[in-house]
């Protein structure tokens, strides 16, 4: 090691030993280190789930959730969690009032007689005939059709 | 520039943090607080809060982490005093307890530095490149000086944090290499090793400069 001389480069580092802060800072410490020391004598205050469960085991005397064993605790909570899940859902469902619920939005539907694109004269006495007999150039075929027919009961009186 | 300080002999008491203060010696103290008077503690906190301030800042150059840091080794020592045997000095456990927690803290800052955002980055080659060389003839004496130290805390921030814990505790805090070795807890060889190769990487470093 004697070809390296490291005399300059300790010398500039000894310098740095007097790179001190004020004593100002130094007075504090003392105080600073009681303050620290206290703090951390007192109990961190609970967090708000903790707050919240206990306020709920407080409501509704849910004592009987604390004595389970963990597995039946996590299956208590997983059912919970469906049944809040699904009230949830069920609360964002659209709810119908009158003609102004959510679907009212959407076109209404053409009314029944609308697929009726050739009136039938209708009887006291009728059967069903088939739809391609009676429209043949409806777009939209209704699958049988009302018609007036013939009797074909004859009936003899005596 | 005049040599280097004189090196005291190991276990030399003018070595010692605290030497030269008037009051009890540092192990009564010590037992007093292990007998439960709290006073006596803040008195070894007394005596030792600016070398231990030292250390920690030439190792941090943060005087916000020196603080925190400083805080956390008197409040640990505090809480462990019962477990200090009187087999070291207590100056050498206290500083041991300094060096460990500043460590930890470096390898968790150096870990969290990797995800340094790029614009930093580039902040900090603009200031690199706004640096002013020192070697220049045309800046004064005091400013040669002032780069001159700016220049070496660059260069004890490329050290890994054993190195720069090495350096600063013989070259700043004129620890021996036995005490180093106790505080740092590796032999004395590994710690003469551990000082040539950091003397070595500063004066390449500032090769420009010395």
């Amino acid at each position: 090691m004697a070809e390296e001389n490291f005399d300059k480069l300790r010398q500039l580092l000894s310098q740095k030993a007097d790179n001190m802060p004020h004593d100002a800072y130094f007075d504090g410490i003392l105080g600073e280190l009681h303050r620290r020391q206290r703090a951390a004598m007192i109990p961190a205050a609970p967090n708000r789930w903790r707050q919240a469960w206990n306020s709920l085991v407080e409501t509704f005397n849910f004592d009987f959730a604390l004595n389970l064993s963990p597995g039946y605790r996590y299956a208590t909570a997983a059912v919970a969690a469906c049944a809040l899940g699904l009230g949830a859902w069920g609360v964002s469902l659209p709810v119908q009032t009158g003609s102004q619920g959510t679907l009212a939005s959407t076109a209404p539907l053409p009314p029944a007689t609308a697929y009726i694109t050739s009136a039938a004269p209708v009887d006291d006495n009728f059967d069903v005939l088939p739809t391609t007999e009676v429209t043949a150039a409806s777009p939209q075929q209704p699958h049988y059709m009302l018609t007036a027919a013939t009797p074909t009961d004859t009936y003899v009186a005596f | 520039m005049s040599s280097p300080p004189p090196r005291l002999p190991p276990g030399s008491n003018e070595a010692e943090p605290g030497a030269g203060q008037t009051g009890p010696p540092d192990d009564e103290l010590v037992s007093r607080t292990q007998a439960g008077d709290p006073s006596a503690f803040d008195e070894l906190v007394v005596r030792h809060q600016r070398r231990v301030y030292k250390v920690i800042f030439n190792m941090t150059h943060n005087h916000e982490d020196t603080n925190d840091l400083l805080m956390e080794t008197f409040t640990r020592a505090y809480q462990g005093i019962h477990s200090y045997k009187e087999q070291a000095a207590f100056y050498t456990w206290l500083y041991r307890i300094a060096v460990n927690r500043t460590l930890n803290f470096l390898q968790k800052r150096k870990h969290d530095f990797h995800n340094v955002s790029m614009d930093d980055e580039e902040t900090n080659l603009h200031e690199r490149h706004e640096f002013i060389d020192p070697s220049q003839k045309s800046v004064t004496e005091q400013e040669r000086l002032k780069l001159l130290q700016k220049k070496l805390n660059e260069s004890l921030m490329k050290l890994s944090e054993e190195h720069r814990a090495v350096v600063t505790l013989f070259d700043i805090e004129n620890f021996s290499h036995a005490e180093i070795a106790r505080i740092v807890g590796v032999s004395e060889g590994t710690v003469r090793s551990r000082l040539h190769y950091a003397h070595k990487q500063l004066q390449k470093l500032l090769k420009n400069f010395l």
